[in-house]
């Protein structure tokens, strides 16, 4: 498996697109931080803080994509077959790729975070401190910190339901549109459900329900909206999210292997 | 080495594996011939574990199964056309996919050994079909395999690759490499094959040394005179098996007991000779001859 991660790793930062992105989100969070210099009205230094400087709406475009063109760019390459004709199973093949992943979105996160502290420092030094209590009663570093997380965990279970469509479809554009799709249709109309759930309580099991858990868990009340404790919505999360893997799992197997 | 025991291979409710049997020898060249459809692919991608089948396949006494792929670290091989990552160099592809402590020393080797190193810097995606063919099956050797299968591995390749790669396979042969090869270049096989495997409509026809295949094949002597017809007039009516090609008369090597007296029958007759030699039919009339 180590062999496989590296390997995978070796590919990944060897496409050109990854370096791109890298140096887009470093501008792109840097733009941020110069608008509010010019434009002081727009946004409020605390806030671009509290969100990476918009840092993980950027990454959620990219792990989908990369999430959703795994496999079909490895099927245009012809190169996934003699990926699977190795001493290694057709599992560990796909997981490799998923770990990989997984990996490329800590590293871009981590490297949002420090991105962060350092315009905060460069930008904001004199606006606030990093101890500066927010509604949440935390320091504003604290605040920061759960917000990545639960952003996080979000992309996560997004990502689970994006693979298990890599793994459907030799196109990766059904995938994409999903993906992004579903990331903005749960912004949007989070409201919409949360008024469906109350009127039907069993909704509360929607898979949809269950991005809303990275939220929760930097916002406890979220619960009287999602009908779900923490524990509950942690198992739904995590059951779900497994249910897409393993699923993937399975129809690649069967799609590569007959 | 390889043992391929009563392979069966159904897509839906079609059979288009029938109890396949063969064995490939440490250091043996097994040529996998066949028309198209017949399933050598097929045979190929069940030894190397991603097509399912019922039977038994073994490398090294290690079963192979689309779940059990153990025994392919030992195994290199090339299947319908190279893979290849068209933003990587050729060189990146090799050290990729390079297993073990002198990986570097490995890619430079093969890079040399299948005359890669003019483009081995350059992106795959500037390759012709003949570079892709030969950085495919230098992919297949980088990790110095037991066992190398090639599915047509003459693709595309110029004559100087392809006796380059034909001295490779020989020179590999002989430090004990074996190698499952299928081709439609069957004069190329024919030159590196040490036994072969003809397989038709999924039907294991034959598996055999290439020499007892070659072995049922008829030599015949072919005469060149200023008069084919009368010569091949003459020696029917003495009873040689004969038929007149082109500009010779072809004379069944079989029915010949004396050639002095067949040469005697011809000068006779004041016919002058201009050529005279013997001709082997070769391994493409003995798959016609087997299949047919």
């Amino acid at each position: 498996m180590f062999t496989l991660l590296k390997q995978e790793t070796y590919k990944l930062l060897k496409r050109p697109s990854f370096i791109v992105f890298w140096l887009f989100l470093i501008v792109f969070q840097l733009a941020m931080a110069i608008f509010e210099k010019v434009y002081p009205q727009t946004f409020q230094p605390e806030n671009l803080f509290l969100n990476d400087f918009y840092a993980p709406v950027v990454i959620v475009f990219y792990i989908i994509a990369v999430g959703s063109t795994q496999l079909s760019s490895e099927n245009q390459y012809g190169t996934l077959k003699a990926l699977l004709y190795r001493q290694y199973s057709s599992s560990k093949v796909l997981v490799s790729k998923w770990l990989t992943l997984l990996g490329c979105a800590l590293c871009l996160y981590s490297s949002s975070l420090v991105m962060t502290l350092l315009l905060k420092v460069i930008f904001f030094q004199n606006k606030f401190g990093l101890n500066l209590q927010v509604s949440t009663h935390q320091p504003i570093w604290q605040a920061m910190l759960m917000n990545t997380v639960s952003e996080f965990l979000t992309l996560l279970f997004l990502a689970a339901f994006v693979l298990l469509l890599a793994t459907l479809f030799d196109n990766s554009t059904p995938a994409i549109i999903v993906g992004i799709s579903a990331y903005f249709v749960v912004s949007v109309f989070n409201q919409l459900m949360f008024m469906l759930i109350d009127q039907h309580d069993w909704l509360k099991w929607n898979p949809v329900n269950m991005l809303n858990f990275g939220a929760q868990l930097n916002s406890p009340k979220l619960s009287s909206l999602t009908h779900l404790g923490i524990n509950q919505i942690m198992i739904g999360y995590i059951a779900y999210g497994s249910i897409f893997l393993i699923l993937g799992l399975v129809v690649f197997r069967r799609r590569n292997l007959r | 080495m390889l043992k391929v025991n009563n392979l069966d291979k159904w897509f839906g409710k079609k059979q288009v594996l029938h109890q396949i049997s063969f064995e490939i020898k440490p250091g043996r060249v097994v040529g996998l011939i066949g028309a198209n459809g017949a399933g050598k692919t097929t045979i190929m991608k069940t030894i190397l574990g991603i097509s399912s089948f019922t039977g038994d396949i073994r490398l090294n006494d290690q079963k192979i199964t689309i779940d059990s792929h153990d025994a392919l670290k030992d195994v290199g091989a090339l299947i319908e056309y190279p893979g290849l990552y068209p933003y990587l160099t050729g060189r990146e592809q090799l050290y990729l996919f390079t297993r073990g402590n002198d990986r570097r020393a490995k890619v430079d080797k093969v890079i040399e050994e299948m005359h890669l190193t003019t483009y081995a810097d350059a992106k795959a995606k500037h390759y012709s079909l003949g570079m892709k063919q030969k950085l495919g099956i230098a992919l297949a050797l980088v990790n110095k395999p037991s066992l190398v299968i090639l599915d047509e591995p003459m693709n595309g390749l110029d004559p100087k690759a392809t006796r380059e790669l034909r001295e490779l396979i020989l020179q590999k042969k002989a430090e004990g490499t074996s190698f499952l090869i299928s081709s439609h270049i069957l004069s190329e096989l024919q030159k590196v094959a040490d036994d072969v495997v003809i397989i038709n409509h999924g039907h294991l026809v034959t598996s055999n040394t290439m020499s007892a295949v070659l072995a049922r094949n008829e030599s015949y002597l072919l005469l060149q005179t200023d008069q084919n017809n009368k010569v091949a007039q003459l020696l029917q009516q003495r009873g040689y098996q004969v038929a007149v090609e082109e500009d010779s008369v072809k004379v069944a090597r079989d029915s010949i007991q004396d050639m002095t007296a067949l040469l005697h029958a011809v000068l006779d007759q004041n016919i002058a000779i201009h050529d005279i030699h013997e001709q082997q039919d070769d391994l493409e009339n003995s798959l016609l001859g087997i299949i047919e």
